[in-house]
């Protein structure tokens, strides 16, 4: 097929006659042959912004995209009225001539390109070739700032509501803009955990950038994202994070700067607590560093083999143990037996005598001195109630009440004792 | 006692000023101190034990089969800086601060080793920590009394002048951060209706 029977400014079909220039083989010239190093022509920046330019795809093709919009945004800046094949061609003065036409020729037949109404044999952009055009050039920076990441998505929604897309094709870019601001209030509490004052600095920096851009979306939108068919929800998380980043972020930047101090410290500005707080808080290697290189005391004491040798000497030189001699028999008193009181029978006595007060607490007389002679008082206690209680021979003329509560003694080394309440039997009578 | 007799007492442990009057002369203080700097070693005063002492003049080189009696790793120098911390550091700025540059509370600085404890609490264990206090003891570093921690003669001498203005930078710096991990826990309890009652 003759390469003028279809490129023609005109607009005619294809296969119609179409202007001579175009008609030097520029099948041979697929793909297209770049005669510079590809570094030294706009190609790599244009390679960052196709998979933005995705949506382009049906225009573009699917076909050497990346030089078709290379070349149509040079054309782009070609006099409006219009322009020939060889003003495109030293355009492009890095890609073959003919290359350049058969590019020309994919991009009339896609639409993109219409013939100048002014000049016969000329060509212009169609509007949409000149938006996809305008939209390459305006993302071909070498890469996205991030500081400017919610001012290009706040550009995004103007410039969907601007080609009268519907609204949800703004709704999209509103809520990468509110996970930004989200982002940004976890990025800067996880560097404020860290301790990383620098770069919490710096994402303050970005963040005061981002929530800028975002309060002049909200202002901006307002109507369309709050408006019926709206993202009332949406539009209020965006407001409740936009404030509460501005204001973090003004903290974060008055605190580093000092401004803040009056009320960082309210009390004094070193104190126990202050202390305390530090020491927790830093970790080993931050303290270490304070301490530096601690001057170490130079050694221990001199010592001589010859003064250990002669202590050795001292030591063995003393007398080992010897026996304690075992001590002179000697006679030992001996007491008759009537002598020695009955304690069980002394016991039964108190607790009569206890009992003859109305009502009495066993720990009268059990507790005094020590606690050895406590508790052996308290066990000739029972040894009383067993042989003259109820279940002895029945002689015993006091009854014993005990409960399950304690009382503080905090004396004679004994600190509680159980509660018994010794009383004199029901019907019972003492004997004077 | 002689210069030689007086380094030799030194070097193996700090002596009360009134034990050694001999220092008190320019002039055998100065011999002391060539003598000690020969050796690598300063004489040093700490002025709150009244006790005079050496101690190494820098640094050790490293060596590899070196085996120094006491070598303070960064355990032993992380609890040491939080001891002057509390007993040398704090005690100064309440000076620092007061309107006549006395401490109003001098005298009262101890340090309770189960407080010290609670701080280093989640890093060092009870026993390690009292390890390392021990080893600080005997160097010199701390003192117990009561049971409470207190400076040694050689903690006195420890510190050198930007020493306090670098525990100075990192409390500022760690009051700075807490107030901020406040403020933003503040935020989010206020943004975070769940976070509330």
């Amino acid at each position: 097929m003759a390469v003028e029977a279809w490129l023609d400014p005109s607009g005619r079909p294809a296969d119609s006659p179409g202007p001579a220039d175009l008609a030097v083989g520029v099948d041979e010239s697929w793909p297209p042959a770049v005669v510079e190093p590809e570094a030294a022509t706009p190609l790599p920046a244009v390679d960052r912004v196709l998979p933005l330019l995705g949506r382009f795809a049906t225009l573009i093709g699917p076909d050497q995209e990346r030089v078709k919009l290379t070349v149509l945004c040079a054309l782009a800046r070609q006099p409006a009225a219009g322009w020939r094949l060889p003003d495109a061609q030293e355009a492009v003065p890095w890609l073959e001539p003919q290359s350049t036409a058969r590019v020309v020729e994919e991009l009339s037949g896609a639409g993109l390109l219409l013939p100048a109404a002014t000049d016969a044999g000329a060509w212009r952009l169609s509007d949409e070739a000149h938006v996809v055009a305008a939209v390459c050039s305006a993302l071909s920076a070498p890469q996205l700032d991030q500081e400017r990441l919610v001012r290009v998505l706040a550009a995004t929604v103007t410039l969907a509501r601007a080609v009268g897309a519907p609204d949800e094709a703004a709704f999209g870019p509103f809520l990468a803009a509110a996970g930004v601001l989200e982002r940004d209030l976890d990025a800067i509490e996880r560097r404020i955990a860290e301790g990383r004052e620098e770069a919490l600095l710096e994402a303050a920096a970005t963040a005061r950038a981002h929530a800028a851009d975002m309060a002049a979306l909200l202002q901006q939108h307002a109507e369309l994202l709050t408006g019926s068919g709206g993202l009332g929800d949406a539009w209020e998380r965006a407001v409740a994070a936009l404030g509460r980043l501005e204001t973090l972020t003004d903290d974060v930047v008055a605190t580093l700067s000092g401004k803040a101090d009056d009320r960082v410290r309210r009390g004094p500005r070193s104190d126990r607590s202050a202390m305390r707080g530090l020491v927790a808080a830093s970790g080993l290697a931050t303290l270490a560093a304070l301490a530096g290189e601690a001057r170490l005391p130079p050694a221990v004491g001199p010592t001589h083999l010859g003064t250990a040798l002669a202590a050795l000497d001292e030591h063995l030189a003393r007398p080992g143990p010897q026996p304690v001699p075992v001590p002179e028999p000697a006679a030992l008193p001996v007491e008759p037996p009537e002598d020695i009181p009955d304690f069980t029978t002394l016991a039964a006595q108190a607790l009569e005598w206890l009992a003859g007060r109305g009502e009495a607490v066993l720990s009268e007389w059990v507790v005094g001195g020590s606690w050895a002679e406590a508790t052996g008082r308290m066990a000739a206690v029972v040894e009383a109630w067993s042989r003259h209680g109820p279940g002895g021979d029945g002689t015993l003329r006091a009854e014993l009440d005990a409960s399950p509560v304690l009382d503080a003694v905090g004396h004679d080394e004994v600190a509680a004792v159980s509660r018994t309440l010794v009383r004199q039997p029901a019907g019972g009578e003492l004997t004077p | 006692m002689n210069a030689g007799e007086l380094c030799r007492v030194l070097l193996v442990g700090s002596v009360p000023a009134a034990e050694v009057p001999e220092l008190s002369s320019d002039e055998v203080r100065a011999e002391v101190r060539r003598r000690l700097d020969e050796a690598g070693c300063e004489l040093a005063y700490s002025a709150d034990a009244d006790r005079w002492v050496a101690r190494l003049a820098g640094p050790l080189p490293h060596l590899e089969g070196h085996e120094p009696i006491v070598r303070l790793g960064q355990t032993e120098l992380a609890v040491l800086a939080a001891c002057w911390l509390h007993l040398r550091f704090l005690p100064a700025e309440r000076a620092r601060a007061a309107p006549d540059g006395v401490d109003p509370d001098a005298g009262d600085d101890a340090l309770d080793p189960g407080d010290l404890a609670e701080q280093f609490r989640g890093r060092l264990g009870h026993d390690h920590l009292d390890d390392l206090v021990d080893r600080l003891k005997q160097c010199g570093f701390l003192t117990q009394r009561d049971g409470l921690l207190r400076a040694g003669p050689l903690l006195g001498t420890f510190e050198d002048p930007g020493t306090a203005e670098q525990a100075r930078t990192l409390l500022t710096r760690h009051q700075r951060l807490a107030y901020l991990r406040q403020r933003a826990a503040e935020l989010r309890a206020d943004g975070d209706p769940s976070a509330t009652d």
